[in-house]
């Protein structure tokens, strides 16, 4: 099964971060990446830069709402995604807990998120979930 | 407070591997470390479950783990001293290695044990077992499951396997340089193994088996970050994704095998392609000599999974690989397939010559895909009396229902154009 471990933030707390503790900070990100790797549950990785050039789109089908970064407004905001592949859900809850982003403080956390996938044609009855 | 369900066993999952392969090393044997490992996580367990699960369970399990292993060489060293002393009278000293010993890399260890779980003097089904059992963290139950088989007759077999590793004295290092290559070979036979037992299960109905192949590629992404130069290894990843990419299009709507020309390419998983492609070009950026069959098997699986229809396949190039798979590692399924990829770049004539070379093969007497290609080739060369019967040939030899139903709808479609 797949699972998606998002690295979520409030940017404003990541931006009060010394030169020192953001360079812990990405070795940590580089060290848990390669931890998923060497334990071979890694699928893919990416860190998200800022929002500062992001966009959040919304339309309706007549009009279209953009809202240009930085997102000042928003709380949270995803800073990069893990995906990972593992036998159960306890073994990826157990890698989410290993994020660095759980550990930083009230500003930071890890999401864990169950990826959902397209039974084979003909398989609808055979994994229980 | 208990552990929430599931969590030592994610837990086990996660650092056993690399525990049992640091202890092994200190007490230079497997058995002893899996032992120690499973003593050392019981304890913990009891002690969690008042005090909850450390920040760095991996961590703590390591130290606790080694600090064991210690108090069995030292309890070796005393028995050993005693009757050393008893032989020759003297005084025997600490070995110094006993303390640096704790804090090497723990990739050699982890790569010693995938050596040693492979060892070429363990049967391979047991290699199989101990596989699983001892890097894929695997409890014999699963394993058992998997295989279809009663769990006393996994238990038995690890517990023999680590006998005989045990009783032939295997070292626990690192194979030398002249015989990397051969031990290299072991193991990716059994991860290949442990993938095609959950690959051709997956039109059965146990959930179990195709978790195999979740197994084997793991197995696979670890040995890949242990041996990074190693062109096989990378070889063998990229042909188990590209396979797996395909898990979901290879049966139909009422549980049929699907051909390979015939899934539907929109449900081949993308990212697995990617990723087995990757892992393609990273075994060429590796390679020493001339390919080996991983890797030209696996550069086989991509030409089709680069071609966005059946009809785009570039079959001379399939043709080109098989040729060179079947002067290195020749077989008659070899030679068959290079007979579909011939009847496919050059014309079925082509094809047809080098499957009625193949005709008094006996290894593929009871081969329904022998009689199936000859089938095909002989309906494009507008035979198509000879084709049915060939098909018709082949709906008899093979043992499954599905792959019956298959031939004798193409039966069926044999008439005259």
């Amino acid at each position: 099964m797949r699972y998606m471990i998002l690295v979520g933030h409030d940017e404003v707390g990541g931006k009060k971060l010394s030169a020192e503790e953001h360079g812990k900070l990405f070795a940590a990100y580089q060290k848990y990446h390669a931890d998923l790797k060497a334990a071979g549950v890694l699928l893919s990785g990416e860190a998200l830069k800022d929002t500062k050039k992001g966009a959040r789109i919304s339309a309706n089908g007549q009009k279209r709402t953009i809202v240009d970064g930085p997102f000042s407004e928003s709380k949270e905001i995803i800073g990069g995604y893990f995906l990972i592949e593992s036998r159960t859900r306890e073994e990826a809850f157990e890698w989410a807990t290993r994020c660095p982003s759980a550990h930083l403080g009230p500003w930071s956390y890890a999401e864990l998120r169950e990826v959902e996938e397209i039974p084979p044609a003909g398989d609808h009855a055979a994994r229980p979930t | 407070m208990a552990l929430p369900h599931g969590v030592a066993s994610a837990i086990w999952r996660i650092e056993s591997a690399k525990i049992i392969a640091v202890v092994a090393r200190m007490v230079k044997r497997v058995d002893v470390a899996e032992e120690v490992a499973q003593e050392v996580f019981v304890d913990a367990l009891v002690r969690w479950e008042k005090s909850g699960v450390p920040d760095r369970p991996g961590a703590w399990l390591m130290t606790a783990a080694k600090h064991r292993a210690l108090d069995v060489l030292r309890h070796e060293r005393r028995v050993e001293k005693k009757h050393d002393e008893l032989l020759r009278g003297t005084e025997t000293t600490v070995s110094p290695d006993m303390e640096a010993a704790i804090d090497d890399v723990v990739g050699d260890d982890l790569l010693r044990l995938v050596f040693v779980a492979c060892h070429p003097v363990l049967p391979e089904e047991a290699r199989v077992a101990l596989t699983l059992r001892l890097l894929g963290g695997l409890t014999t139950d699963e394993i058992a499951r998997a295989f279809l088989v009663p769990e006393p007759t996994i238990a038995q077999r690890i517990t023999r396997a680590k006998g005989t590793l045990a009783d032939r004295q295997v070292p626990f290092e690192l194979p030398c340089a002249e015989d990397l290559a051969e031990r290299l070979g072991s193991v990716l036979e059994v991860l290949y193994l442990i993938f095609n037992e959950g690959y051709l299960a997956t039109v059965g109905d146990d959930w179990m088996r195709p978790l195999l192949c979740e197994d084997a590629l793991r197995l696979g992404r670890i040995l890949v970050e242990l041996v990074p130069d190693e062109a096989e290894a990378h070889g063998l990843l990229s042909l188990m994704e590209i396979q797996a990419s395909r898990a979901r299009a290879r049966v139909g709507p009422k549980g049929e095998a699907v051909l390979l020309l015939e899934q539907d390419r929109t449900m081949w998983d993308a990212l697995l392609v990617r990723r087995g492609l990757d892992g393609l070009a990273r075994a060429a950026a590796v390679a020493k000599d001339r390919p080996g069959p991983y890797f030209l098997q696996a550069a086989i699986a991509a030409c089709h999974a680069r071609a966005g229809t059946a009809d785009d396949t570039d079959w001379a190039r399939i043709a080109a690989l098989y040729d060179a798979l079947a002067q290195i590692a020749p077989s008659p399924v070899v030679e068959l397939n290079r007979a579909v990829a011939v009847g496919m770049a050059l014309g079925p004539e082509a094809g047809l010559r080098i499957v009625d070379a193949l005709a008094t093969e006996p290894s593929l007497r009871g081969y329904p895909f022998l009689p199936s290609v000859r089938a095909d080739l002989l309906f494009r060369l507008g035979r198509s009396e000879e084709a049915k019967a060939e098909v018709l040939r082949a709906a008899a030899l093979t043992r499954n229902e599905r792959e019956r139903a298959m031939f004798l709808a193409r039966a069926t479609s044999y008439v005259p154009a």
